[in-house]
This record gives structure tokens, C-alpha cells and sequence, in this order.
């Protein structure tokens, strides 16, 4: 059950990374013509209509995470690294969970700036937002990465 | 409509309270996954470990309500110069702020 889980919240992590790379690169790197390779394609997208998905996904990959799998984690996993000496390993873990719960608190404001029709004012909170927002969603996925290959499965 | 723009202050007193429920451990209760029980105070008793991050984020749920809330009353003046900026730059700070307060898992 539990490896059932890792995976899927592993897959939300996937499409959340994406959907917040497309919409972070869209604010801070706008296309100024019309896109055609797949880099300016990538950024030249309808940023608002990614941020509900967004939204959604967070909180899914978040409770998947945060609330089935963590304890889990902290019975076994965390244990494991402090007796193999992984500090660092438990460290980078203990930054995602504070990341992850500032994140959750982050969402109303985030979901506020991007509301329709986005308020050209609020353009520089849409950008700092989005970017707070992808540094949490990257760090917390590469870091789920590393420590699914210390300690992933068959716990 | 008027509600709605408590939003941002709230996400900015999420963040400063969280940050500060961790650093003094101030937890709205314990979980003790080992036994799978809910407690509002530890436990030395129970087997640990015992499980704070759940209590933290409560606690910060509450306390951005009611500061969200209150700040409803603001000026709109002020709320329009405050929010936008304060919405990224304290989670931005109390991110900041955690890094510092557990460095010690790196460096040790």
C-alpha cells in the first residue's frame, strides 16, 4: 500500500513540476513572438490556466506526502538515516516538510494574484509567488528523488 | 469580494507564525505514529517518535485566520501597499529563517 502510494504521489510530484516550470518560465521569460521551438513553446503558454491545476495538485501531492506516507517515514526511513549517519540526508528532508508547509500557506495568495482578470498591478506578486512556489515544488521533488534511492520501497 | 482580500496577508501570517511555532516547538497537539494517536501535549510515556509538524501547521492556520481577519480593517490605503509585497517576501524570510534554524544537520 504504501509503495502504491509513493508512486502515485511521485507521479502527482511529476505533473505539478511540469504545470509550475510551464507557468514560472511563462512570467519570467515571456515569448515576445510567436513561439515555434520547443523551448519557446514550452514558456509561451496561457500561464493563468495552469494555476487551479496547480492549486490541486499541490494539495493532493501534499496530503498524499504529508499525511499517508510521513509518518511512515518517520517510523522507519528518518531512522534509518540517523543510524547510517545521513545527516545531511535527513536534513534536506526536515527543509522539503518546512518548505512544503510554508507552500500550503503561500497557495491563497498565489491563487489570489492569479485570479481572472490578473490585475496588471499585481504582476511583480503573480512572478514572486510562482517562483517561491517552483523553488518549493523542485526542491521537494529532487530531494522525495534522493531519498527514495536511500530508502524508497518495500518499507 | 472584501474577504478574499485577506488572502494574501494570510499566506504572510502563515508563514511568520509557522516559522515561529517551529522554532519554539509550540504544536496545537502531538502525533504519535506509533501507536496512531493524537494528543494535545506530549506524551513522554507513548513510544515515539512524537509527530509536531501537523500541530505547527494547525497552529498557524489559526493564527493567519485571525490575523487575516483583523487585518480586514486596515485602511485600503495601507492594505494595497502591504499585501502585494508581504504575501512573497515573509515566506520568502521565514523559508530563510527554517534553513537557519536547522542548519545544523549540515554542518555537524
Amino acid at each position: 500500500m504504501i509503495t502504491t502510494l509513493l508512486i502515485v504521489h511521485g507521479l502527482l510530484a511529476v505533473a505539478l513540476l511540469g504545470a509550475i516550470t510551464h507557468q514560472a518560465l511563462s512570467v519570467w521569460w515571456p515569448i515576445r513572438a510567436r513561439a515555434t521551438g520547443f523551448v519557446s513553446s514550452f514558456r509561451g503558454v496561457r500561464s493563468a490556466a495552469y494555476t487551479n491545476a496547480i492549486i490541486a495538485l499541490y494539495v493532493v501531492t501534499a496530503f498524499i506526502g504529508g499525511v499517508l506516507l510521513y509518518p511512515t517515514y518517520r517510523l522507519t526511513v528518518r531512522v534509518l538515516l540517523g543510524q547510517l549517519r545521513l545527516n545531511a540526508a535527513n536534513g534536506i528532508f526536515e527543509f522539503k516538510e518546512h518548505l512544503v508547509a510554508i507552500g500550503l500557506g503561500l497557495l491563497p495568495a498565489y491563487w489570489y494574484y492569479w485570479r481572472q482578470p490578473l490585475a496588471a498591478e499585481h504582476a511583480g506578486a503573480r512572478r514572486a509567488l510562482t517562483a517561491l512556489l517552483a523553488l518549493i515544488v523542485w526542491w521537494s521533488f529532487l530531494v522525495g528523488h534522493i531519498l527514495n534511492n536511500i530508502r524508497g520501497f518495500g518499507l | 469580494m472584501r474577504l478574499l482580500g485577506a488572502l494574501p496577508i494570510f499566506s504572510a501570517a502563515f508563514a511568520a507564525i509557522y516559522a515561529v511555532a517551529m522554532y519554539f516547538n509550540i504544536a496545537l497537539f502531538v502525533y504519535y505514529p506509533a501507536v496512531k494517536e493524537l494528543h494535545w501535549t506530549d506524551e513522554p510515556n507513548l513510544p515515539g517518535p512524537a509527530m509536531y509538524w501537523y500541530g505547527w501547521i494547525s497552529y498557524a492556520i489559526l493564527g493567519a485566520a485571525i490575523i487575516s481577519a483583523a487585518a480586514l480593517f486596515l485602511p485600503p490605503r495601507w492594505k494595497e501597499r502591504i499585501f502585494p509585497r508581504s504575501a512573497w517576501a515573509v515566506p520568502l524570510l521565514s523559508m530563510l529563517f527554517v534553513l537557519y534554524v536547522i542548519r545544523d544537520w549540515f554542518i555537524h
